[in-house]
């Protein structure tokens, strides 16, 4: 009896010391390097946003990485985040926070709070850079952290409903995106002194922002549809491509896309020569412009409704995101720069953005 | 390996009742809570169903609380939007809008969402909460698919003249107050229930979503609540007899956030309803029985959130007509026949105009006892115009078989449907959203097979039931976003199926013995439930049904003192198509002490809630409080 219970307590304490390795091992180990990184929405009001990683040419789409790390779920509506200096900071729209973590590992560093309806954030020189809309009424703003410490440096008033922000040449671009109204506004903000340098009119409800290869700052303006007070639609603001010289802040082009379509993203191809905009909601198609021809073209590079994409800087690969419904799970669908299909992936509910580590 | 244990827990259930009823043989009586319910000839008809009745001292001890409190430590699966939230309850995988409630024999269901607010449904309103399962209350009315929730007030000439007031304090600063007050004779009488409510319900609780989960208080949670409830009771004629019942209730709760969220909130539901029910009772002779039934449900709920500036108020009203009767036919057979008008109309600041809709039905119920009514069998029937369209005719059938007078065997099958709720057709065209005027009806059809064992003798008593079900649900009406498509607004489809089959076992035991009464109770629920989105999609677990499901009680009397535990199980329950909430234990523990003062019966009691001090959630995200306790006193000044 006192052997087996000898042998008992030596295989308990072996069992310790092996799982004790194995999770230090697992903690260090960087497993989230050198893949794409989806971000999962989720359904408003069910704190259901996740995580997919999908490791360059691997076939397997590993879903809910935060939560399967952290024990924990992330929270409601994941809107954007970025990666910036081994950590990736992720923008919790309906939660009112920033969740950062390791990028590599996901191992949850700290999380920001504060934030009213947070929408993108940017990273650039040691600070991180959020833009919300504030409660109903309140001037969007821009919301400043350092990158390290996490503290809040600066709040920057910007316009109604700011939203996709571009860190370049000092300066930070934000897209007045219009929030519950309207705006037609590119605000550029001096990095080091956080002050308003100028106001550029653009088309309506301006979303994203992106750089091309000569310096150009590219935005897609959405549009909206007027409703009447019965909720009947009595005319349509209409989405633009607009390009503006970085240097003067002038529009050099200002191309309107559709009145009815209102798509929403906007990104470059890894030599930031063409420009492709499409996706969000009910948009169908990805389609693209030459940065020093641009003509809106009536057929998409790649056919489908799409509620987001983005380009791999690397390969110019362009990852789709497909989100059937909000309750559903979502699918990845990768198409190559010229539009043909790749490969595609299960993913979590509603996948809006795609990051590349 | 499931079917194994279910055999074997059968078989333990069938050995410990033959064992017990060997025991029985004392002359005192343990009254078994069988309520007289006035107003409607429903109950007979629910042959072959399986029933849950909640018992009378489970009513006195949550009686300063909800019904989505009680419902919580039951039979049932409840969802709850946080403490005080909105609360529905399911049944069998089905939805809330599946599950319908009725008062008083009147569906009391909101026409906008289908749903009825549990927290807002104070269980000293109601002498009688009882459960049916599965689809076969036809004679109740369509939309039944998963269950009904029967609450009823009792017939007052019974009931002695006096009345009670109850106080409460407790965690959260919840202050309560429930009076009721009867009075009369054997031919008028009239009852008044007040219950009234403030509530912080800053309760702790653990938050999840943050690092290291950090225990917390639940904010921008505070809730006042008043309602009043009358029944009036006349006998007009030897007859004739009339009842009425009156219940209006207010609510007024700031809408608690979701644990991820670090926002403030600003947002805030007022509720009122007026619900009325007249009843008119002619027995011409002691074969026949008609009733006239005349009953308005009323509401308006505002909500505003100012922090996105949305300010909604929405109002809705049913009225309704019926005529039933009741003729005993073919030597102790019994025929219900009815037909209804209902009007339901909605108004809403979502809506384009308003929303009106007339139902006409009419229903026909045979209930025939044979062999010596050592079988009982029931045929309902019912048909529905709805706006000038036919809906398919909806039935139910029941048997139940009793080879001696301890063991019944029952079974019932049903076909049923849900037509779409005003909200599902009327809500306007916005950015986001979109009614769907073409809905079709939601199809459903069911059954359940078992067995009940009984016996109540003097001094002890017990009930042992099982059955197995299976319920389908065709054209299931969901609201779905779908940004693949062009019009890519928030709309309701009939686009999935669901399915659930499983099987229900419920205990109940009852002993006294000189001054000490005993009484245990266990049901038992496993639920396999399966639902596909849209047609060809592969099937997911339907959300927010748990597989297992274990409710349980024990109840002490000793001269002045009781004590009650509550324990409810409730498994790992889907929350979306890839995440699981946890499974969690809720127990309750009541004690109580009664004593006389100044000739008047006083009960002092304490209750301790989420004993355990468990971590769980109704609905992902919502917060529900860890443990905390209320006092409670009662004055029964019935003499």
């Amino acid at each position: 009896m006192k052997k087996l219970v000898k042998l008992m307590m030596a295989m308990l304490v072996l069992a310790f010391a092996f799982a004790s390795c194995g999770g230090d091992d697992e903690t260090q180990y960087a497993e989230f390097e050198n893949g794409a990184i989806i971000l999962n929405e989720g359904a408003y009001g069910n704190s259901n946003a996740s995580i997919t990683f999908i490791g360059y040419g691997s076939d397997i789409a590993d879903n809910q990485i935060f939560y399967r790390i952290n024990g924990r779920e992330l929270g409601d509506v994941l809107q954007h985040a970025a990666i910036y200096n081994g950590k990736i900071y992720m923008v919790l729209n309906n939660s009112g926070k920033v969740e950062v973590a390791s990028s590599a590992t996901f191992i949850q560093l700290q999380t920001i709070t504060g934030l009213v309806n947070p929408r993108y954030v940017a990273a650039k020189d040691g600070k991180i850079y959020v833009t919300q809309w504030g409660s109903w009424g309140e001037q969007g703003t821009v919301e400043v952290f350092d990158a390290n410490s996490f503290s809040h440096s600066n709040t920057i008033k910007v316009g109604t409903g700011a939203e996709g922000l571009l860190c370049t040449d000092g300066k930070i671009w934000v897209a007045n995106g219009g929030g519950y109204g309207l705006d037609s506004t590119v605000m550029v903000v001096d990095a080091a002194t956080g002050a308003v340098s100028d106001t550029v009119t653009v088309g309506y409800n301006p979303k994203e922002l992106v750089e091309d290869a000569s310096g150009n700052i590219w935005v897609i303006c959405s549009g909206a549809d007027i409703y009447d007070d019965s909720w009947e639609v009595v005319g349509h603001l209409p989405s633009k491509l607009v390009m503006i010289d970085r240097q003067s802040r002038q529009v050099v082009h200002s191309l309107i896309i559709s009145n009815t379509s209102h798509p929403a993203h906007i990104d470059v191809s890894s030599g930031k020569e063409t420009v492709y905009f499409g996706g969000g909601f009910g948009v169908n198609g990805i389609f693209s412009v030459s940065i020093t021809q641009p003509v809106i073209p009536q057929t998409p590079v790649i056919n489908g409704f799409f509620y987001g994409f983005n380009i791999r800087p690397s390969n110019g690969d362009i990852y789709c995101m497909v989100a059937p419904n909000f309750t559903s799970a979502g699918e990845l669908k990768i198409y190559s720069s010229a539009g043909a299909a790749l490969k595609s992936y299960s993913v979590g509910i509603a996948p809006s953005t795609a990051l590349f580590n | 390996m499931h079917l194994k244990r279910v055999c074997s827990i059968v078989f333990l259930q069938l050995v410990l009742v033959g064992y017990l009823c060997a025991q029985m043989s004392l002359s005192d009586t343990i009254r078994m809570d069988e309520v007289k319910v006035y107003g409607n000839l429903r109950e007979s008809h629910s042959i072959g169903a399986t029933i849950y009745r909640m018992d009378s001292v489970k009513l006195k001890i949550f009686q300063n609380r909800s019904a989505a409190e009680l419902l919580a430590m039951g039979s049932v699966n409840l969802k709850s939007y946080g403490v005080g939230g909105l609360s529905s309850l399911t049944m069998r995988g089905g939805n809330s809008s599946q599950t319908i409630v009725v008062w008083n024999g009147v569906n009391i269901q909101n026409p906008m969402n289908g749903g009825a607010n549990l927290s807002l449904f104070p269980v000293n309103m109601f002498s009688s909460i009882r459960l049916q399962y599965g689809g076969s209350g036809t004679i109740y009315g369509s939309g039944a698919i998963s269950g009904i929730l029967i609450l009823n007030s009792n017939a007052l000439f019974p009931q002695p003249n006096g009345g009670e007031l109850s106080l409460s304090y407790g965690s959260g600063n919840t202050r309560s107050l429930s009076s009721q007050v009867k009075y009369g004779d054997k031919s008028r009488a009239i009852s008044v229930k007040v219950f009234g409510q403030l509530a912080d319900n800053d309760f702790e609780f653990r938050n999840i979503y943050k690092i290291g989960s950090p225990k917390e208080r639940i904010t921008h949670a505070e809730s006042k609540q008043l309602g009043i409830l009358t029944d009036v009771n006349m006998r007009l004629h030897e007859k004739l007899f009339w009842s009425f019942s009156g219940w209006g209730q207010l609510g007024d709760k700031n809408l608690q956030p979701i644990m991820s969220s670090t926002q403030p909130s600003y947002a805030n539901q007022v509720d009122r309803s007026l619900a009325l029910v007249s009843n008119l009772s002619l027995s011409p002779s002691k074969r026949i029985l008609f009733n006239l039934k005349n009953a308005a449900s009323l509401g308006t709920i505002d909500y505003s959130d100012k922090g996105v500036n949305i300010f909604t108020n929405n109002s809705y009203a049913s009225i309704l007509t019926e005529l039933e009767s009741k003729v005993d036919v073919l030597n102790n057979g019994e025929v219900s026949m009815g037909i209804n008008h209902t009007l339901e109309t909605a108004s809403s600041d979502d809506y384009v105009g308003s929303a009106k809709r007339n139902r006409v039905s009419g229903y026909a119920s045979f209930r025939k006892p044979l062999f010596s009514s050592r079988f009982l069998s029931v045929l309902s029937m019912r048909g529905e115009l709805v706006d000038g369209d036919f809906k398919p005719v909806i039935y139910s059938v029941g048997a139940e078989w009793l080879p001696t007078k301890k063991l019944i065997f029952k079974m019932n099958a049903s076909k049923n449907y849900r037509i779409p709720t005003l909200n599902d057709l009327y809500w306007a065209s916005t950015t986001y959203t979109e009614g769907n005027p073409n809905l079709e009806p939601e199809s459903g059809w069911g059954g359940d097979v078992g067995f009940q064992v009984k016996s109540i003798s003097s001094d002890r008593a017990i009930n042992v039931s099982n059955s197995l079900f299976y319920s389908n649900i065709e054209r299931w009406i969901v609201w779905l976003s779908i940004p693949t498509v062009s019009d890519s607004k928030w709309k309701p489809f009939n686009m999935s199926k669901g399915e659930s089959w499983g099987w229900e076992s419920q205990v109940d035991w009852s002993l006294r013995v000189n001054s000490l009464t005993i009484r245990v109770e266990g049901f038992y629920t496993f639920t396999h439930s399966v639902f596909s989105e849209q047609p060809g999609s592969r099937a997911q677990p339907m959300i927010y049904t748990p597989t297992h499901r274990f409710s349980g009680s024990l109840n002490l009397q000793y001269e002045k003192y009781g004590l009650g535990y509550y324990h409810g199980f409730t498994g790992k329950r889907y929350r979306d198509f890839q995440s699981q909430l946890p499974a969690f234990n809720l127990a309750n523990l009541f004690i109580s002490y009664k004593f006389n003062l100044l000739w008047k019966v006083v009960t002092a009691g304490l209750s301790v809630n989420n004993l355990w001090n468990q971590d769980y959630q109704l609905i992902a995200g919502y917060a529900m409080p860890l443990r905390s306790y209320m006092f409670t006193i009662n004055i029964d000044f019935t003499r």
